[in-house]
C-alpha cells in the first residue's frame, strides 16, 4: 500500500477519491494534527467486503440456528408441554432424570455402537474400493459413478424398499439367501437383527459418500511414491498399509467427522423400518428424543436428549478435529 | 391403533368390497347371504335436502376453511360432495390430505405452534388434543340455535358409543365421523369355524401354522400408533383396562398378563417371521398374499380383503367376530373425529362447524355409507342407498355391531392426554414380548411402572 504521509508520491486528490481513500484525523479538514499533512487510510475495500458477505449469513444463522438452540437450551431447562398450563423451570431436572433412566443409557449404548460399528465399516470398505478403483486403468469412471448411485436416491424412498428387500417373509434378499442354502434371519423382527440390518442399510447408502473423498485424496497422491516403492519392492499390501493409509489420514478424517456426525442423527431408517423396536431395540438418542418431544409432547425431556447428543457429537468432533490438525501436520512433515 | 387408512379405500374397489364386507359380517352372524353386489355409490344429496335445516347457511359465506386430514376413506367420500357445500354457504373448503403416518407426526407440530390453522382436523390422540388446548367444545356450537337446527341434525342417531367417545369431562370435544370394530380375519379353507374363545383361537391358529402359511399375524411393532390397537381388543376381552376407570395404568393387572400372554403366545407359536416390525399395512398385505391364515384387525380392511380383484384369496376369506372370553368379547372399536381448531378466529370456528355440521348430516351420509362402509349414522345403515346396495340384511348386521360395540375401555385410554407416551410403553412391552426379548411377567411390570410414573 502506497503511504499517504509520503507526500511525493501522493497522488492527486480525484484520483484518492478515484481508489477509494479517505480523510482521517482531528486537525483541520484534510489534514493530520500531528504532522499539518494530509492523511488519509485507504479504505480497506476488500474487508468490507468480506464482511458484507458474512452479514447475510450470520443473520440467517442467528434467526435460524444460534436463537433456536438457545431457546432449546431454556427449554431443556423447563417442563415445558403443551399438555399442562404454562411452563416452569425446573433447573438440571430434565437432565437428572435422563441419566438416571435405564432406557437413556440404553439408547445413548445403541447409538454408540451403530455410530462406531457403521462409521467404522464404511471407512473400511471406502479404502479398499477407493484404492481398487483408483488402481483401475480402465472402467474407474463409470464403476465411480455407479457406487454413488445410493447417495443420489431420496432417503425415504429408500427405505421403504430396504422394509421390502428385509421383509423376512417375502423378501429378496431372504429369497436369495434361501437360493444358497444359507440362514434366512428376521431381518427386522428380531431384536438382535434389527440393529445390524439398519447398519448395513446405513453402509450401503453412506459408503459412497466416503468413497467420494477417498478417491479425491488417492489422486493427491503422487505416483511416483508408488513407483519408488516398487523399485524398492514393497508389495500392493504395503504399499496400501505404508504409503496409501497414512497419506489419506486427513481425507479419513474429514470423512470420519462427517459421517460419524451424521450417524449419530439416524432417524429415517428407524422410523420407517422398527419405530424404535423390537421393543427398543433400536432406539437412538436421536429417535428417542423424537419419541419424548413429537410423541409424547414433553418438550423439556425431548430437548435436553438432544442437546446430550449434540454435546457428543461436538466432542467427537473436537476430537476429530484435532486428529485432523495433527494428521495434516504429519502429512506437510513427511 | 388408526386402523382406517387404506390406499386402497380410495380406489373404485371400495365400492364393491363393500358388498363383499358385509356378506363376511353376515357370516360372522350366522347368515349365509352375501351383501348386494351393487357397485355404485349412492346419489349426491341435493342442496335442497339442506335447506330444509333452519340454517342460515350463506352466513359466513366468502370464507376458506382448511382442513387437514389423513388418508381415509371418508375424506374420500365427501370429496367429490365439497362443491355443493360451498354452492350451499360459499364456503370454501382446502382439504390437506397426507398419509396417516405423515399426518399423525405433523398434526401436533402444526398446532403446537398455535396456528389458527387449519380450522378443521381429523384426531387421533383425542385426550392429548383436549389436554393440549388444541380443540374448542362443540356444545355451544350445538346448543346455538342460529347455528344448529338439532332436530334436523339429529345427533342422537350417531352411534351411542361414538357420542361417548366424542365427550370427554361432559364437554362434546370432537365429531365422529367413521366406525370400526375388531374383527378376525380368516381363511376359511384353513379355518373352518369360528374360534368361540381366545383359547380356541390359540389352537385353530397353531393347527392352520405351516411352513408355507402363518397361523396367524397381528400387528406387533413398537410404532404406539399401531400394536395397542388390536392388542386392546384381547386386553378388554380378558376384563382388563389399559387405563382403568379411576384412571390408572392398568398394565400389568391379571387380565392384562392373560392377554399378553395370549397375544405373544398367538405371534410366537403361530405367527409369522418378522411380526415385530408389522403395522397394519404388513399385516394386510400378509393377509391379500395368503401368508397369514387370521388375522385380527379392523373392519375398515373388510372392503379389500374380500374384493378379488384386490386380494389373491377373496373368495376364500371369512369375517369372524372378536372370539370371547367366559362368553364374553369386548372387541376394541374406533371412531375417527373431527375437531375444530381453538386457535381460529370465532368467525372461522362458525364456519366450520357448519362444515361439521354438513358433513355429518343424514343427507350425506345416505350418500356415502355404502362407499365407506364405516357410516357412524345409525340411520345411514337403513337409507335406500345402503339398502340397495348391500343388501337389508347386511346392513342391519352391520348396524346392531356398531351400536352394540362398547367404546368405554378403549374412551379411557384414549381420551387420557397421556396416551400417546402410555401407548409407546405398551408397543414396546408387546413387541419386545412378541420377540422374545422379554418375558411377559417382565414386560406387563415394565409398561406398568413406566406408565404410572407419568399417569
Amino acid at each position: 500500500m502506497t503511504s499517504t504521509r509520503n507526500a511525493a508520491a501522493s497522488p492527486s486528490r480525484p484520483a484518492l477519491r478515484q481508489r477509494g481513500w479517505r480523510k482521517r484525523g482531528s486537525g483541520p479538514a484534510g489534514t493530520d494534527a500531528r504532522q499539518g499533512s494530509p492523511t488519509r487510510q485507504p479504505v480497506d475495500y476488500q474487508r468490507r467486503a468480506r464482511r458484507g458477505f458474512l452479514l447475510p449469513l450470520t443473520l440467517v444463522l442467528g434467526v435460524v440456528t444460534i436463537a433456536p438452540f438457545l431457546y432449546a437450551v431454556w427449554l431443556s431447562l423447563t417442563d415445558a408441554s403443551p399438555l399442562q398450563h404454562g411452563t416452569h423451570f425446573t433447573g438440571i431436572k430434565n437432565y437428572e432424570t435422563l441419566v438416571t433412566s435405564s432406557s437413556f443409557w440404553q439408547a445413548a449404548l445403541t447409538t454408540i455402537i451403530f455410530t462406531v460399528v457403521a462409521v467404522a465399516v464404511e471407512l473400511t470398505l471406502a479404502i479398499l474400493v477407493g484404492y481398487a478403483l483408483h488402481r483401475l486403468r480402465r472402467g474407474g469412471s463409470a464403476l465411480r459413478t455407479l457406487f454413488i448411485l445410493p447417495m443420489a436416491a431420496a432417503p425415504i424412498a429408500v427405505m421403504y424398499d430396504w422394509q421390502l428387500i428385509f421383509n423376512a417373509l417375502s423378501g429378496v434378499a431372504n429369497y436369495l439367501l434361501g437360493k444358497v442354502g444359507l440362514p434366512q434371519p428376521d431381518w427386522l423382527g428380531s431384536a438382535h437383527m434389527a440393529l445390524p440390518s439398519l447398519m448395513i442399510i446405513d453402509i450401503w447408502q453412506w459408503t459412497p459418500f466416503i468413497l467420494v473423498i477417498i478417491v479425491g485424496g488417492l489422486s493427491s497422491i503422487p505416483d511416483e511414491i508408488y513407483e519408488a516403492a516398487q523399485v524398492d519392492g514393497a508389495s500392493a499390501l504395503q504399499q496400501m498399509w505404508r504409503i496409501t493409509v497414512p497419506l489419506l489420514r486427513p481425507y479419513i478424517m474429514v470423512a470420519c467427522l462427517f459421517r460419524v456426525i451424521d450417524a449419530l442423527k439416524t432417524f429415517d431408517s428407524i422410523q420407517v423400518l422398527t419405530s424404535g423396536g423390537p421393543g427398543t431395540a433400536t432406539t437412538t438418542l436421536n429417535y428417542y428424543s423424537f419419541q419424548q418431544a413429537i410423541n409424547n409432547l414433553q418438550f423439556g425431556p425431548g430437548t435436553a436428549t438432544a442437546l446430550i447428543l449434540l454435546v457428543i457429537a461436538l466432542l467427537l468432533t473436537k476430537f476429530l478435529l484435532g486428529r485432523l490438525e495433527k494428521s495434516r501436520g504429519q502429512a506437510v512433515a513427511r | 391403533m388408526q386402523p382406517i387408512s387404506r390406499r386402497s379405500f380410495m380406489t373404485k374397489s371400495a365400492l364393491a368390497g363393500s358388498a363383499l364386507a358385509l356378506g363376511g359380517v353376515l357370516d360372522a352372524c350366522g347368515s349365509s347371504g352375501a351383501g348386494g353386489g351393487g357397485s355404485g355409490s349412492g346419489s349426491a344429496p341435493k342442496n335442497s335436502a339442506f335447506a330444509k335445516a333452519n340454517i342460515e347457511w350463506k352466513r359466513f359465506a366468502g370464507t376458506t376453511i382448511t382442513f387437514a386430514a389423513s388418508a381415509n376413506p371418508w375424506v374420500t367420500a365427501i370429496q367429490p360432495e365439497l362443491p355443493s357445500f360451498t354452492q350451499l354457504t360459499g364456503i370454501k373448503i382446502n382439504v390437506q390430505t397426507l398419509g396417516e403416518n405423515e399426518f399423525v407426526t405433523k398434526l401436533p407440530l402444526t398446532l403446537t405452534s398455535g396456528s389458527g390453522s387449519p380450522q378443521v382436523f381429523m384426531v387421533n390422540q383425542p385426550g392429548q388434543a383436549v389436554a393440549a388446548h388444541w380443540v374448542a367444545p362443540l356444545d355451544p356450537f350445538q346448543s346455538n340455535s342460529k347455528l344448529t337446527d338439532s332436530s334436523w341434525y339429529d345427533y342422537r342417531d350417531v352411534f351411542k358409543g361414538a357420542r361417548d367417545f366424542a365427550t370427554s369431562g361432559g364437554t362434546q370435544w370432537f365429531m365422529p365421523i367413521s366406525a370400526e370394530v375388531q374383527v378376525l380375519y380368516a381363511r376359511k379353507d384353513l379355518v373352518p369355524n369360528a374360534p368361540k374363545t381366545i383359547s380356541d383361537l390359540i389352537a385353530q391358529a397353531h393347527k392352520a401354522n405351516s411352513s408355507s402359511i402363518a397361523g396367524i399375524g397381528m400387528r406387533a411393532s413398537a410404532d404406539p400408533s399401531e400394536t395397542p390397537w388390536p392388542y386392546g381388543g384381547f386386553v378388554f376381552t380378558e376384563g382388563g383396562y389399559f387405563i382403568d376407570p379411576s384412571g390408572h395404568p392398568a398394565l400389568d393387572s391379571a387380565a392384562a398378563v392373560r392377554a399378553l400372554t395370549a397375544y405373544s403366545e398367538l405371534l410366537r407359536s403361530s405367527g409369522p417371521k418378522g411380526v415385530t416390525s408389522w403395522g397394519w399395512l404388513q399385516a394386510e398385505q400378509a393377509f391379500e398374499q395368503g401368508q397369514i391364515a387370521m388375522w385380527s384387525d379392523s373392519t375398515s380392511f373388510a372392503s379389500t380383503l374380500l374384493d378379488p380383484s384386490t386380494a389373491r384369496d377373496a373368495k376364500k376369506t371369512v369375517i369372524y367376530p372378536m372370539p370371547t372370553v367366559h362368553g364374553a368379547a369386548k372387541p376394541n372399536v374406533w371412531y375417527w373425529t373431527l375437531g375444530i381448531n381453538k386457535k381460529a378466529s370465532t368467525k372461522d370456528q362458525q364456519a366450520a362447524w357448519l362444515f361439521l355440521q354438513w358433513a355429518t348430516s343424514k343427507p350425506l351420509y345416505a350418500a356415502t355409507a355404502a362407499q365407506t362402509g364405516t357410516a357412524i349414522r345409525g340411520s345411514s345403515w337403513a337409507s335406500p342407498s345402503v339398502s340397495s346396495k348391500l343388501g337389508a340384511a347386511a346392513a342391519t348386521a352391520i348396524h346392531d355391531a356398531l351400536a352394540a360395540a362398547d367404546s368405554r375401555p378403549m374412551s379411557l385410554a384414549w381420551n387420557n392426554p397421556k396416551w400417546s407416551q402410555i401407548a409407546s410403553y405398551v408397543a414396546q412391552g408387546v413387541s419386545a414380548t412378541v420377540a422374545g426379548s422379554s418375558s411377559v411377567k417382565s414386560a406387563a411390570s415394565t409398561m406398568q411402572s413406566k406408565a404410572s410414573a407419568i399417569a
